[in-house]
Parts: structure tokens; sequence; C-alpha cells
């Protein structure tokens, strides 16, 4: 199970929410089941029938059968870890938010990691090396190789400057 | 030279240029498989959506444990004749249909002809609740884990295959059946033996 | 008469994209100028041609030709005139033919406005800008034709076609009134009306950039011309994406009822991936041009937009995984999915092959660690991360596991709420560092100098969101982080504006309107970051305290949530609006403690008739800069309505992301506008001794 850093809060929130509610209703031994305690354990599975559409939010007949299923649940006695591995027991893996299978949740979010990683030593490895070649150059005095537009002006003939010259009267005389 | 502009080009000026170093072929071929990879993945990915539910060939095989207790799979299906339902408490065109399966069984449950029902993604107590309300006695079970659902790549309820004894999909429907539509198909299929 | 027309022009305009193809490579290889002239005018007749188009499909739906399929399709007698002009991009059809009006319309500006100045990358990029309208005016033409009519045959089958089939008659003009299905109801809300056209607008725009870097390669002309030429394009692309992002959130947040703005839906993430590429681009792109580094990368981060916007559109129609966006699906998965990966493959392939002639080498190394360059790579880094990280989310990880696994995983908000925020933070820590670095080096002591006034600013404000009660050690620094990233943007505005009020003389109005005017990309930017600084803040409230609850209240009786009061008054079942909706509105009453806020109504929207998702439910919502108190209807007792239930929600400071992208709005409207007297393309480089030898020739 994935501790829901982010979430702590609002679950926080919810539950002093509740407590205020307990004070200003009159009290009961355990508290009935709240529409808040039922969406606390829908928000984190998904409707089974439309794609990607928390429980929570869902309107269809499909999904407020499964809220009214947590809630009875809930009511009897249940932990919200139990109503969601129950569900996942009967409808699969596809209603949770996060694969349930623990090499699968691993892979998940590992890899995006893994990968920001390569490219972090790509990027490093990289800068190493113009690092060293910077290094290079001032100790042997011959300048870092710059860029060539084209292979070919690696040989500067006068013909060829010539060439480029007449080139860019044209694209000169074209622009007036 | 008389230019009216002298323009600073580009190009690589007066120092001497040693010749461009060509980069290892690694940095090359890495992008390239990569992008060749992505695409592949995609491809193949595309093709497996867009399959649609088996209407031909070896039915996928299933193992179904109704209310009653009982399983029922493909292979002891052999020899008979299999219709497979699916369907959800929630679904409203499976509520015109309920009545019409139910007299299809009553018909047919005596000729070899096996009528399973499958409730998708349906909590026991509504499902049971279903049943209840059409009077329904043929075998009807939860579909867990939603296996069944899935191997049959059903879109939506109802739906409903017709298998034959050798276990091979002969008629497949997408849409709400009547006693008529059963048994046409089922009078054929018996017939043919 | 109308649809022969629209079909007509498009399929000329698909005719002439291809002619413009041919002759522009045919002209390029044998230098025959006047072919390429030929295909620059053929490029640019393909706007008139499918404006023509376009407007024929307009015409009907305005004067309700229901014998056109589309048009039957997305509208019907009750649809008022606003939605029925919206309509055009209202289904699939419609939808691609408008994309290729608009791409024509960007291809047609950025050939006639850059023709001289880039006129040895012009023939490849008629090619390239008309190899990608081919392919979708091929969709409109072939596949998804929003100019067929319905005809009825003999065997009384419905055919659909542009021209009359022999023996087919036109269904009676009544009939087709009656049973045409209308628009989407969740199309029927502003933000859906400007949401797809901008998204598209940003998604076609990019076609620029890339065609010039593709030009560039083609042609080897790899000097920062393509660059200059396309920067200004870049920035525009980038601000109808951003705008496009937020207005479908701002959607979302007011129409689809869930109390949120971002679900990380798969799609939504599709197109959020190219803006990140695209952000990535426009600032290593300052390094290629103040310091030549970088080139190939660059090439690699233009590619990359625009193979993650065609990506985006194909993983959008084409279902290749779960999404709340699933209506989109359709047959032209296929063709999209091979457009995506010829493009990508050939591109890659182009700037690999010049990378191996060593044709893209850096003109200068990196200096320093702490030099701007190297900020601005690590900037670079952390946006691919975030890319990675959100591709790997919404299709890399369901993807894999269908496919290896067999199991089919959707990965929620929980993983991405996980795996991003430390790579945003570490954006922001950039963004308030990077502006008062500089070229080359820059020491730390001067940089700790410029932060110390940003800084306490920015502990100031914090201390005051604290105050308001939010002050977790998380939240506390993620405002720190965002205070102070948006501190340093005003700040070093204000030091600007001081230094010329000082130093020039001028008055503050003057000084505040010749630094933008002056310095437009520099103090454009700025204020971006602000914009995104104020964003960064809304996000962090509304996400981290955000509060939920939801209970069934009687007529008369309350609930109680942070500190708020709402209680259920009446109920006005069944009212009919004038296009033909039944809405069903609860009225409650919002108060804080004693004191009165407002009276809301929210609602519940059902379109009778309609196919599919036929109900909206449409929030009462109470905004202040504080917070939304956001309410929605769920349910009420059927019979009487004597009971009803609300769910609430508080988001915090949500609305700071609105004001955010309005700022973010100006700050690049800023930045992209041309100054006064400028080419808008830029010619090959003058240095400055050449122009004070012109002068000094020509005195």
């Amino acid at each position: 199970m994935i501790s829901n850093k982010v979430r702590t809060w609002p679950v926080i929130a919810g539950c002093l929410m509740a407590a205020m509610m307990v004070l200003v209703q009159p009290a009961f031994a355990q508290g009935p089941v709240t529409d808040d305690d039922v969406n606390r354990v829908a928000r984190q599975l998904y409707c089974p029938v439309c794609e990607n559409i928390p429980l929570d939010v869902c309107g269809t007949q499909a999904c407020a059968q499964w809220r009214d299923e947590i809630r009875l649940q809930l009511q009897a006695g249940k932990s919200e870890q139990a109503v969601i591995a129950d569900f996942v027991a009967r409808y699969g893996d596809r209603v949770v938010g996060t694969p349930q299978d623990p090499t699968l949740r691993g892979l998940s979010l590992v890899t995006p990691w893994l990968l920001s990683a390569v490219a972090l030593s790509v990027a490093l490895g990289i800068f190493v090396r113009w690092r060293t070649a910077q290094a290079r150059s001032i100790q042997t005095g011959i300048p870092v190789p710059a860029a060539s537009t084209s292979a070919r002006s690696s040989e500067l003939t006068p013909r060829r400057l010539e060439e480029y010259r007449a080139r860019l009267e044209q694209d000169l005389a074209r622009r007036r | 030279m008389d230019n009216p502009v002298d323009l600073d080009l580009e190009l690589n000026e007066t120092e001497a240029v040693p010749v461009a170093r060509h980069i290892h072929p690694v940095f090359v071929l890495v992008p390239l498989a990569v992008v060749i990879l992505l695409a592949a993945i995609f491809g193949i990915q595309l093709v497996r959506r867009g399959q649609t539910q088996p209407t031909e060939g070896a039915a996928p095989p299933f193992s179904l444990t109704t209310f009653d207790g009982e399983t029922y799979t493909l292979e002891k299906l052999r020899g008979k004749i299999a219709v497979v339902n699916f369907w959800a408490s929630w679904c409203g065109p499976c509520r015109a249909e309920a009545p019409e399966l139910q007299k299809a069984w009553e018909k047919y449950r005596d000729k070899g002809v096996v009528l399973l029902g499958v409730a998708y993604t349906d909590t026991e107590r509504q499902a049971r609740a279903f049943i209840a309300e059409f009077k329904q006695t043929y075998p009807n079970g939860l579909d867990i884990g939603t296996k069944i659902s899935t191997d049959y790549r059903i879109r939506g309820v109802p739906e409903t295959f017709f298998i034959d004894r050798n276990g091979k999909i002969v008629r497949f429907f997408m849409e709400p059946l009547n006693l008529s539509m059963i048994s046409s198909v089922l009078d054929k299929m018996l017939a043919e033996g | 008469m109308l649809a022969e027309i629209g079909f007509l022009a498009a399929l000329l305009a698909f005719v002439t994209a291809i002619y413009a193809i041919l002759a522009a490579l045919y002209g390029a290889s044998r230098h025959a100028d006047h072919l390429v002239v030929s295909a620059r005018n053929a490029a640019i007749a393909t706007f008139p041609l499918l404006a023509v188009s376009v407007g024929a499909l307009w015409i009907a739906l305005i004067s309700q030709q229901y014998q056109v399929a589309y048009i039957w399709e997305v509208s019907d007698p009750n649809t008022p005139l606003f939605y029925r002009i919206t309509a055009l991009w209202g289904s699939q059809a419609g939808s691609i033919l408008f994309w290729s009006f608009l791409m024509s319309a960007f291809a047609a500006a950025a050939l006639i406005l850059n023709w001289r100045s880039q006129y040895r990358l012009m023939p490849y990029v008629i090619a390239y800008t008309m190899v990608t309208l081919a392919f979708f005016l091929g969709l409109t033409v072939f596949m998804e034709n929003p100019f067929e009519r319905l005809w009825i045959m003999p065997s009384n089958d419905v055919v659909r076609s542009v021209f009359m089939p022999a023996n087919g008659i036109a269904p009676s003009a009544a009939r087709l009134a009656e049973t045409a299905q209308g628009l989407n109801p969740l199309l029927r809300h502003f933000g859906m009306i400007i949401h797809p056209p901008m998204l598209y607008l940003g998604f076609v725009s990019f076609v620029i950039p890339f065609a010039f870097a593709m030009a560039a390669l083609a042609s080897g002309d790899l000097s920062t011309n393509w660059i200059k030429a396309t920067r200004r394009w870049a920035l525009v692309a980038w601000l109808f994406l951003s705008l496009g992002l937020i207005l479908g959130g701002r959607w979302a947040y007011d129409v689809l009822g869930w109390g949120g703005y971002w679900g990380w839906d798969p799609v939504e993430n599709a197109a959020f991936l190219p803006w990140l590429i695209g952000t990535a681009f426009l600032h290593s792109v300052m390094i290629q041009e103040k310091r030549g580094m970088l080139k190939v990368w660059n090439m690699f981060l233009v590619i990359g937009t625009f193979s993650a916007v065609i990506f985006g559109t194909f993983a959008t129609r084409s279902g290749l995984v779960n999404s709340v966006h699933s209506f989109a699906r359709s047959s032209i998965g296929y063709p999209l999915f091979f457009f995506w990966a010829i493009v990508t493959v050939v591109s890659v392939g182009l700037i690999l092959w010049r990378w191996r002639r060593g044709e893209l080498r850096d003109e200068r190394s990196f200096a320093n660690l702490m030099s701007r360059e190297s900020l601005f790579v690590l900037n670079n880094l952390v946006f691919v991360m975030l890319f990675v990280a959100i591709f790997w989310g919404s299709f890399g990880a369901p993807i894999i596991s269908e496919l290896f696994a067999n199991t089919k995983i959707t990965l929620g908000k929980d993983y991405f709420l996980n795996v991003t925020p430390p790579l945003f933070l570490a954006l922001y820590v950039l963004m308030a560092v990077a502006p008062i670095s500089a070229w080359g080096v820059s020491s730390l002591r001067r940089m700790g100098r410029a932060l110390v006034v940003p800084f306490v600013l920015a502990l100031i404000l914090v201390a005051v969101l604290a105050l308001g009660g939010m002050a977790t050690p998380v939240a506390l620094v993620g405002y720190g982080v965002v205070s102070v990233a948006g501190m340093v943007a005003i700040y070093e505005t204000y030091r600007g504006v001081v230094a010329r009020h000082r130093g020039l003389g001028e008055s503050w109005a003057q000084a505040i309107r010749a630094l933008f005017g002056r310095n437009r990309r520099r103090y454009g930017g700025y204020t971006i970051h602000l914009g995104i600084a104020v964003i960064g803040l809304g996000v962090l409230g509304s996400t981290l305290f955000q509060q939920e609850t939801q209970k069934t209240l009687a007529v008369g009786e309350s609930l109680q949530i942070g500190g708020y009061t709402l209680s259920y008054d009446t109920f006005q079942g069944g009212q009919v609006a004038e296009d033909g909706r039944v809405m069903d509105i609860a009225q409650v009453t919002l108060r804080r403690g004693e004191q009165w806020l407002a009276s809301l109504r929210p609602r519940r929207d059902f379109y009778p008739g309609a196919e599919g998702s036929n109900q909206s439910t449409i929030a009462g919502a109470y905004s202040t800069l504080e917070n939304d108190v956001y309410v929605l209807l769920v349910g009420w007792n059927d019979i009487d309505a004597s009971s009803a239930t609300f769910k609430v929600f508080i988001n915090p400071l949500i609305n700071l992301i609105w004001w955010g992208s309005l700022i973010l709005v100006i700050g690049t409207c800023v930045a992209v506008w041309p100054h006064e007297g400028e080419p808008v393309g830029v010619d090959t480089k003058v240095s400055s001794r050449a122009r004070a030898r012109a002068t000094g020739a020509a005195a």
C-alpha cells in the first residue's frame, strides 16, 4: 500500500470534519457510516463501466450499487483496506488506481526514476566530455572544433569562397 | 573588394579546422532503436485494442461458479450446446431480455442445451435480487475478477454467445434477445447435431 | 449544393497540397526556382480553398441542413445559434476539417512572412507543411468526410454519400429535423467552445517550427536561421497550447462535477506532453542563439514536440489506453499511428544523419556549472524527467502491463502526485535561480545577493498564507519555493525599471513602457514566470488543502464544512430551458458564521433525446481569492425533493490558477510582439562591425 503522502492532510481534515459532525449531532457509540466514509473508499476505486472515472464521482447506476456495497461492508465493521481488497478480489486489478500486485506496483513506480537516472547520467556524461575537451584545448592551444555548416567547408579554398560570395550576391539581389 | 555589406558568415573562418569527427555509431543506433521499439509496442497495442468479441473459432475457456455452488467449465460442457449470456442488474435492456431467457431455458433445457448467465461487475446482493425478481432457474454466477468478460472481450451488456458441442463459437449477439431469436439459432444448432 | 461545394473544395485542397510537395521537392533538387514559386503559390492556395470548405460546412450548420449527416449528428432544431456555430468541432469529421483549415492558415502565413528571409529553406518548409496537411486532408476526403449526406435507397437502407446515388432520394426534411441528434450536452459550455480550437491551434502551430527544423536538416543550412525564423512561431504555438490546457481544466472544473480541474487522464496528459517538450525547447533555444550550443538537442526537442503532438492526436482518437475521452475513439487510429511512426522515424533519422556527418557541432562548450547555460540544461533535464514520468504513467505502464502481464492497470492520481511534485519543485527552484545567473559564468555571491530581497518578500507571503490556516511543512516549503520564483521575476523587473528611472531620468510610466518595449523577450518571459508562480500557488493550495464532504439534507437542514454553513432551502424541479433541456435546481444558502455570503443554485441538466451522456452536473460556486466553495447536487428525493444530497468542496487558492493564466497570456503576448520596423524573419547575422563599415562606406 502506497503511503498517500500528499493525501494525508485531506484525510485528516476529513476525520476532523467527521469528528465535528459527531459533536454537532447526538453521539452514537460508533457513529453511522457517512457519505464521506464511503467516498473515502470509493475515491480509491474506479467505475467498472466507464473508463477512468473514480467511483466517488461516477453517476451511473452500477457505481451507485457499488457505493451501496461499500456502505454495507463498512457498516459491517470492515476496514477500508479490507473493503478495497474485497473489491479487487471480486472484480480484478482494474478497479484500483495502483496495481495491487507488488511486482507490478514496484515496476510502475520505479521505472520512471530509472529512465530519468539514465537521462541524468547521459547529460552528466556529455557535460564531463565537454569539460575535458575544454581543459584539453586550454592545454594544447588548439581551439575546440567549431561547428561547420557543411562538411565541405572544411576546405576553404579561394575558389569556394568566391562561390559562396557569388551565391550571397544572388540572394541579396533577390531580396532587393 | 568593394561590397556594400560585408557579412560575417557563419562559416569557419581563419583557424585550421580539423576534419569533423564522426560520432560513435551507438548514438545513432540507440535513438533509432528506441523509436522503432516504441512504434512496435504501440502498433501491437493498437491491434490488441481493436480486437472485438470472438465471433468464431474456439471459445475462450472459462470457469463459472454459480450461486448454487456448482462450477461450470467449457470442458465440462463438451457435447452440449452452451449459451453464455452476459448481463448486469443495472442494465435496462437486460431486464427486457431476462423473461425471454427464462422461457428459452424452460424450452430447451432437456434438449442438451445449457444456458449460463454471467453477471458482469455486479454485486452479489443486486444479482440475486435480479434473479429472484425474474424467477430465473438457469445457472447464474458472478464473474469473479471480471475474467470471463475480459476473455470474451465484451464491450457492454447484454451480450450472448452461442457455443456448439465442440466448444466453437457459432453465433454472437450484441443486443437483447427474445425467444424467437434464440429458438431460430438453437433449432438450427440442434438440427446440425 | 453546399455539401458538394464543400467536398470539392477539400478535395481540391488535397490535390493542391500534393502538387505543392512534388513541385517543391523537384524544384529544390533541380534548382528550378519557378517550380518552387509554383509550389509556394499552391501551398498558399490551400488556405482559401479550405476556407470555402469550412465556410460551406458552417453555412450548412447555421441553415440547418440536416440532410448533411454531420449536421444531423451534432445539432437539432433546438440548438441555439451560438452552439450551432461551435458545433463545427463538435464531432470528429468537422474537427479534422477544422484542423486542416487552421494548418493551411498557419502554413500560408509562415510562407508569406518568411519567404524572402529564409529562401533556401523554403522548398522543404513547403514540403513538410504540405505533407502534414495532405495527410489530414486525406483523412477528411477518404475516411471522415463531413459532407456526406443521408439518402434513402429503394431497399429502405440509409446510405451516406456526398453525391446522390442512383435511385437514392433525399429523406424528408421534417423527419430529419425530428430525429437529429443534437450537440453532446457536455459540449454546451463556454469552456468547451474554446478548448478544442485552442488546443488545435496549439497543436497545429507546432507544425511550423517542425517544418523549419526539418528544412534545415534536409537542406543542410544548419545555422541558427531556422531558429530565428521559428522562435516566434514556437512561442505562439506554446501560448495556444497553454490556453488549450488551461481552458480544458476550467471546463472540467465547471461542468464535469468532480471538483477538480486535472484528472491525470491519459488523454489530458497526452496534451500536456508536447507542452513540456515545447517549454524545454523555448528555453534551450536561447542557448543556441546566444552560445551556439545544444544544436542536436534542439533538433530533437522540436521534432519531439511535433511527434508528441501527433502522438497525442493518435492516442486520443485510437483508444490506445483506457481514458475518459473514449467518445473520441474511431477508425482513424491506424492511419494516425502510421503517420506518427513514419514522421518520427524519418525526422530522427535525418537528425542522426546530419549529426553523424559532423554538421551539428557546438560552437562553444560549457564554461561553468553555475552559468545560465548549465541551468538551462538542468531545466531541460527536469522537463525530460517529467515527460518520462508522465508518459510512463499514462501510456508506458498500462501498455506494458497489458501486453506482457496481461493485466489491465490504471495508474491514477496517486502515482502522478507521488512522482511529479519533486520535479515541479525543481523547476520552480531553477525558475528562481536562472534569471539571476549570467551567460558563461556567474558568481555565487552575486546570485546570492540578488536573491535576498525576493527571499524576504517570499517569506512575508508565506507567512500570510500560513496564517490563513495552511501550514504543513510540505505546504510551507512548496509555497516558499514558488513564491521566491515569483518574487525574483517581480524584483528583476523592478530593478530594471528603477535603473531606467534613475539612470536615464525617465518617469516611472515611461521607464516601464521602455523596459518592456525594448526587452520584450526578457520581461515578457519574467511576466510568464510570474504567471507560472501564481498558478503554482493555486495548484498547491487546491491540491494540498482541499476539503470535501457529502451529506443528505432535509429542507431547512444544514451542513458544516471548513467554517462555512450550507443550508438547503428549496428545490425547483423540471424547469425547461429554451434549448429543450430539463433543469433540476436546488437552492442553497452559504454562510460563514453569522454572515450571509451567497445563494447558490447547483443543478442537474438533463437533455432528452441526446445519445450517450445526456446529463451534466453544474455546480454552484462561491469564488473568492481565498477559495472556492463548490456545491454539487448529487441526488434528491424523487417524489417531493424533501431531502437532497449535496457534495461540497472547499478549494483553497484555486482562483489563483485562472488569474495566473491571465498573467501568463499577457506575458506571452509581450514576448511575441514584434519590434516596430523589425522584419519578421531575420536575415543572416550582420555584425556590428559590418554595419559600421556599411554606414561608413555610405557616408
